[in-house]
């Protein structure tokens, strides 16, 4: 996501929220706009969007057991755990958010998810343990033909080398 | 290399080395460096003169270029380079041909290809063909764009005219004289050897390539093959073509022999002869003298214009066969000759548009119809363009036509005097409008009366009589239809009906009124309506497994006009009228059975018919027709509506409403039934029309779900009925939907009232209604656990062998999938909406298939199977352009899905393109903003 993106799919999402329940209907798509929300707040490493949104997509995820959106709070939850320097709940988040992705399988957010675990080892020192995380995460997007996420990958394993 | 591609009037240099494959072989050591030098050669003289090589096979080049001089400039170039190299042993010399004509730069032009203009570069490569090694040969085209511009040292030799392999008239050659180069080759390699009298065409011949590799295929399996089809759909020119482009396997040439003015059948042989130069003979008869003359032949004879004369050709064509074994046959005809061992082909019509749905220009002039017409209008108004105001026009004259091109030439002979708009605005009147045709063509070829009076003439009393009466039907027919409607009941084979005898359908029908003259019996329709296929006058075709028929328009209006001279137009008019309206009564009772499916089919297939009845009823109307019209019409406005055209359904609804209502006695619940059906229609409106269009609609839904109310409440004390739990459920979704503003308490109130109602009567079709309607109010208040459970209850229901209701089960299924998208369960949801996406298919229903189509594609993403989705994209491109109304958001949001997969998969470009063909499409209908700014961040 461009730098600002978020700022501008923050404010048109906002925008659609309101417009629903100006419409006068019940929240019923509020889950998939925080998931998206979340989401992008996690991929722009936005520790506000972050503390806004992961609890209100968690919440609303789980209020009808939307398990996709559940572990994108949780893999956002994650991100926030690592950016606060909370490692080991970050890990414990994203082992959720990974074990929920695999059973559906969504490959691409497999793949995101294990790139975020490669990350978080980096940050841990645990280098055999993020070059697996990346390497799982590379040849998840490779198989996706997933190119710029492939490519972030494997600057990431090569950066650890 | 020019990024400046030669297009639209493009000069073709194509090359070849003079026997490369023996070259090839006896420089097997050398051969490919020899070839790399050759390239290097063409490359750099054709790029340095402007040129662009789009084109490689082998050693041959393909280039193109804006002018001729350019092309001849890089010819010259490269012949003086070929010449000055050292080839040691080899001696490489290149033929080349140049010509000039209409070509388009295709969007790949990367130098890997991309031009189309077939005919222009097939001329090209005949006339490059014709060379010698070292020669370079121009087209009379090429050398008219010439005259003036020579370089110096350089004149042009006149080759006279020369017939070359595929091309239907003799070619003008010129060859390029320069000091420098060789100047004397040999007689050129033409078919001027081969003996023929095909005539010289004045107009070129469009499109039609697949339909002339088809017959030349044919020609060479087969030794008597018959072009049929209507007349003035080309079959003439079809088989001129065929023979020109067969003339070198046929060492004895290609004969046409003309028989539309040899006026009765000993005359055939004659006109044999004529052609031939056989002589009659004392000692033998004719057809004797024809056989010896052609015994050792290898000759193609084209036969055209046979119709009237078929047993006369039959059985000439039979004896020559069997005695010429090297002999074949191509005959033209709107009637096989009917032998055996005969091939036919019917000769179809020019490609058409869609009038109804107008493509770009770039795809209308890609159809060969508007091709044609294009042409013949330049030749008559040589600033003639199809531009975005006359192109609706345009495409109304070729699809009214028919794609008939005798047809069309003549309208686009019109356009001396009238526009294209004019045109197309008088072409009810055609007969009178398309008289102008060429001076030198046959007579019946000259006005468009004349071309289908040719036929008609040609057919039995017993036949013309059935044609006449077939054009009561509009669109087309079942041969049932046919047999009810067309002949007279009772009347015996070949007998005349005293003016008198009273018809038997009905007493609505005056007696007075029942045709004089020629009867046809039910039992005749059949053969007779056949023998009219033969004739090229009906066009069979086949819909859900039934076989159907139909008139050209042309004909149509032609067959109508004897049928109005007749006075069998009202007697006709109101057999029709009762048999549609037995057909709408019958179909009304089945749509419950056990097979709506199979007679939803039928409704949509007789939906013009049932118009029509409507229309000519309105004039006759009685009390007790009255009453069966207005089931009729709101039998067709269920139609219109679900076949997703419920704009339409409306206006029918409300004057089948006026009807009942001026009835006296009329029960109040028909007048609530159609009360309901309105409010249900706009309802199903919401989702397909935009917020301004809605409007009116909106406020007679706001009338009709009062009166309908109203009448619910009246009727409180009598019993629960699945049509009473239909109107509750209606307004529950006139609330939730259509009323303004939303009221969800209201709506709720009357789901769970009707429910009630459904459990009390414990009729599975009612309990899936109420299910149904329960299960929206859930979805539009995201109660979605509870609203799977909902989903899969009703289609439970709706599987049940006691409803087994496939109007019911197409939204159930989809609705499930949509409710298991809803709570992320998204491969469980895929095979409901596989499901419901077939049976919508099947029913062709237009807006659930697309929906299904959408949400599948929704899972799709959410499992990250993108390629699933990029090989659905053919599927969503068709559907989106077929049907650019229906589900626009949804569509949307599929087109953003594919954007997201290129962004992800790191091909921007194409991700944009996509994403704003989205936003397009999005912001080109309002009230849709908050679905479009959900999307875009998919």
């Amino acid at each position: 996501m461009a730098e600002g993106e978020f700022a501008l799919m923050q404010q048109h999402l906002e925008a659609a929220l309101k417009l629903s329940s100006l419409a006068g209907a019940a929240p019923a798509g509020d889950h998939d706009v925080y998931a998206m929300l979340v989401d992008g707040a996690a991929q722009q490493r936005d520790p506000v969007g972050l503390q806004k949104y992961a609890l209100l997509a968690e919440q609303t995820a789980r209020r009808i057991d939307h398990k996709l959106h559940l572990a994108i709070a949780q893999r956002a939850w994650g991100v926030a755990h690592t950016l606060a320097g909370e490692y080991s709940q970050a890990e414990a988040r994203f082992k959720q958010a990974l074990d929920i992705f695999n059973a559906y399988p969504a490959p691409w957010q497999i793949g995101r998810t294990l790139f975020e675990m490669g990350e978080l080892t980096r940050l841990q020192l645990k280098t055999e343990q993020a070059r697996d995380y990346y390497s799982r995460s590379l040849s998840t997007f490779e198989e996706l033909q997933a190119a710029p996420y492939a490519a972030r990958a494997r600057a990431a394993l090569e950066h650890l080398l | 290399m020019s990024l400046n591609l030669p297009s639209g009037t493009v000069t073709f240099l194509f090359t070849d080395i003079e026997g490369s494959t023996k070259l090839a072989q006896e420089q097997r050591d050398t051969w490919e460096a020899l070839r790399a030098r050759h390239h290097d050669i063409l490359r750099s003289a054709i790029e340095a003169n402007n040129g662009h090589v789009f084109q490689i096979i082998g050693d041959a080049f393909c280039a193109a270029f804006h002018t001729v001089r350019e092309a001849l400039d890089a010819a010259l170039t490269a012949q003086r380079g070929l010449q000055m190299e050292n080839w040691g042993e080899a001696s490489i010399k290149v033929r080349m041909g140049i010509n000039t004509g209409a070509a388009q730069a295709g969007s790949n032009t990367d130098g890997s290809g991309g031009y189309t203009g077939y005919s222009s570069m097939a001329r090209t490569q005949r006339v490059m063909s014709t060379a010698y090694g070292g020669q370079i040969l121009l087209s009379n085209t090429s050398a008219e764009l010439l005259l003036g511009e020579f370089p110096a040292g350089v004149s042009l030799r006149d080759m006279k005219e020369h017939r070359l392999k595929g091309l239907l008239n003799p070619e003008h050659l010129w060859q390029v004289v320069a000091h420098d180069l060789a100047q004397d080759f040999p007689a050129l390699q033409t078919l001027n050897s081969i003996p023929n009298n095909l005539p010289i065409q004045l107009t070129s011949f469009i499109g039609r390539e697949k339909e002339i590799a088809e017959i030349k295929s044919m020609v060479e399996h087969n030794r008597l093959v018959t072009l049929t089809g209507s007349g003035g759909v080309g079959k003439t020119r079809h088989s001129l073509q065929v023979g020109a482009e067969v003339l070198d396997a046929f060492a004895e040439g290609v004969w046409l022999v003309e028989l539309a003015s040899v006026p009765s059948p000993e005359l055939v042989p004659q006109a044999l002869a004529s052609v031939l130069g056989v002589q009659e003979d004392q000692a033998r008869p004719l057809v004797t003298a024809l056989q010896d003359h052609l015994q050792a032949k290898t000759v193609l004879l084209l036969l055209d214009n046979c119709e009237h004369l078929l047993e006369a050709c039959a059985q000439l064509a039979d004896g020559l066969l069997h005695a010429c074994p090297h002999l074949k046959i191509l005959v033209s005809s709107r009637e096989a000759l009917g032998m055996a061992g005969e091939v036919s082909f019917r000769v179809p019509s020019l490609s058409l548009p869609d009038a109804q749905h107008l493509p770009s220009l770039e795809r209308l002039t890609q159809y060969d119809s508007v091709r044609l017409f294009i042409e013949r209008a330049v030749a008559v108004k040589s600033d003639f363009i199809v531009a975005n105001h006359n192109a609706p026009a345009v495409a109304q004259i070729c699809s009214r036509l028919d794609g008939i091109p005798l047809a069309i030439e003549l309208a686009a002979a019109r356009l001396r005097g009238l526009s294209a708009e004019q045109i197309s605005e008088r072409l009810d009147d055609r007969f009178r409008l398309l008289t102008g045709g060429s001076r030198t063509a046959l007579p019946r070829q000259q006005t468009l009366r004349a071309m289908i009076e040719w036929s008609y003439d040609l057919l039995s009393e017993a036949e013309r009589v059935l044609l006449r009466r077939l054009a009561v039907f509009i669109g087309d027919w079942t041969l049932e239809a046919a047999e009810a409607v067309c002949a007279e009941p009772g009347s015996s084979v070949g007998s005349t009906l005293p003016a008198a005898q009273p018809p038997a359908f009905g007493a609505s029908v005056p007696a007075a009124l029942a045709p004089a003259g020629q009867a046809i019996a039910t039992s005749e329709v059949m053969d007779l309506l056949l023998r009219l296929v033969d004739k090229s006058l009906i066009v069979p075709q086949e819909q859900g497994g039934q076989a159907r028929y139909h008139m050209l328009e042309t004909i149509r209006q032609f067959a109508h006009d004897k049928l109005l001279e007749s006075v069998e137009d009202t007697w006709l008019r109101l057999r029709h009228l009762e048999f549609f309206l037995k057909f709408a009564e019958q179909a009304e009772a089945e749509l419950q059975g056990a097979e709506p499916l199979i007679w939803l089919h039928q409704l949509g297939a007789e939906y013009e018919n049932l118009q029509a009845t409507l229309g000519w009823a309105r004039e006759a109307g009685s009390t007790q027709l009255a009453l069966r019209l207005s089931r009729a019409l709101e039998q067709l406005a269920d139609v219109k509506s679900l076949l997703g055209v419920g704009t339409q359904a409306i206006p029918l609804y409300l004057q089948a409403l006026e009807w009942w209502q001026g009835i006296e006695g009329t029960d109040k619940m028909i007048s609530a039934r159609l009360h309901g059906k309105i409010v249900q229609t706009v309802v199903n409106l919401r989702f397909r029309i935009d917020a301004d269009r809605s409007k009116p609609l909106v406020e007679v839904a706001a009338t009709s779900s009062a009166s309908l109310d109203a009448a619910l409440k009246a009727s409180e004390n009598e019993p629960p009925s699945l049509e009473k739990v239909r109107m509750l459920t209606i307004l529950s979704t006139n609330a939730q939907y259509v009323r303004v503003p939303v009221d969800w308490d209201l709506a709720e109130g009357y789901a769970r009232s009707a429910l009630e109602m459904a459990e009390k009567l414990d009729a599975a079709l009612a309990l899936s209604t109420a299910l149904g309607t329960l299960g929206e109010l859930y979805f539009n208040r995201g109660l979605w656990r509870e609203l799977v459970q909902v989903c899969l209850q009703r289609l439970a229901l709706s599987r049940d062998a006691r409803s087994n209701d496939l109007h019911e089960r197409i939204p159930a299924l989809i609705d499930t999938g949509q409710a298991l998208i809803c709570v992320g369960e998204y491969a469980q949801a895929i095979p409901f909406l596989l499901e419901g996406e077939s049976l919508a298919g099947q029913m062709q229903d237009v807006l659930m298939e697309k929906y299904a189509l959408n949400e599948r594609t929704h899972c799709l993403f959410r499992l990250d199977r993108w390629d699933e989705i990029l090989n659905l994209g053919e599927k969503l491109r068709d559907m989106q352009l077929r049907y650019p109304q229906e589900q626009i958001g949804a569509s949307c949001q599929t087109i953003a899905f594919i954007a997201s997969i290129h962004a992800m998969r790191g091909d921007l470009d194409l991700a944009v393109i996509q994403r704003r063909e989205a936003q397009t499409i999005m912001t080109s209908i309002s009230g849709s903003f908050d679905h479009w700014v959900r999307t875009e961040h998919y």
